[in-house]
């Protein structure tokens, strides 16, 4: 069941969608993924 | 059961034939609704010469390739449940460039070695460094330019760790801008 919402979220919506006709914004996404950050708490989790 | 039945074998690793040399790997991170917007921004502004696009499941290699013909580009797919004999026919005519984009999930065992290939995107990422390798990486012969595009969701975070650190290699965020002479081969005109 939790595949079936992946692929909801994922292909659910049309592909005439409107935001479709802006760019994708890569630089705010990326934004929201602190890396580094994230890697160092996965160290800490497995020393 | 090597020793009981090979007399001396003489021992390699093919696994050290594929290399990530040449091939410029980048991270975007999206959520799953973000993808198949990405997956279109990047057909737009990426020079693709020819592309495959992995997913995880059959079933999202047959949603994907739906997908994008509905974006208005041509692709095909391949996936393991179909015949053999089908999945020979469609990459005999991608490989003949018959079609630029091809989604497919993980039949590969040797890497890709279609050279006008310059494009690869996880659309799923893999969970195994075998799988990612099998995937992105190109055998020697083959070893030329190429760039990988990896959509990561924040669930791929421990996968993408763990396949960095057993590859020993390093997926950087996709910049704003990719230099074309990571992945596009030099025509006439440029020389």
């Amino acid at each position: 069941q939790r595949w079936q919402a992946r692929d909801e979220a994922c292909f659910g919506s049309p592909a005439n969608d409107q935001e479709f006709d802006e760019e994708f914004d890569f630089e705010k996404n990326l934004a929201l993924f602190d890396k580094q950050a994230v890697y160092d708490e996965i160290a800490v989790q497995r020393p | 059961f090597m020793e009981k039945h090979l007399k001396e074998p003489y021992e390699i690793n093919l696994m050290e034939e594929l290399t990530l040399k040449g091939v410029t790997q980048y991270y975007a991170f999206v959520q799953e609704r973000q993808k198949v917007h990405c997956l279109n921004t990047l057909f737009s502004k990426l020079q693709i010469n020819q592309s495959i696009i992995f997913c995880n499941s059959t079933q999202r290699v047959e949603l994907l390739a739906k997908k994008i013909t509905e974006l208005g580009y041509c692709c095909y797919y391949i996936h393991a449940k179909m015949a053999q004999a089908h999945r020979n026919r469609v990459f005999h005519d991608f490989r003949n460039g018959l079609c630029r984009n091809l989604v497919c999930s993980d039949l590969f065992t040797r890497g890709i070695d279609v050279q006008a290939v310059n494009v690869v995107i996880n659309f799923d990422f893999p969970k195994m460094a075998e799988t990612y390798l099998h995937r992105i990486g190109r055998s020697g012969r083959f070893g030329h330019l190429g760039i990988a595009i990896n959509l990561i969701t924040f669930d791929d975070r421990f996968a993408l760790h763990r396949i960095e650190q057993e590859l020993g290699t390093e997926i950087k965020p996709i910049p704003k801008v990719i230099d074309p002479a990571l992945y596009v081969a030099k025509t006439l005109d440029d020389c």
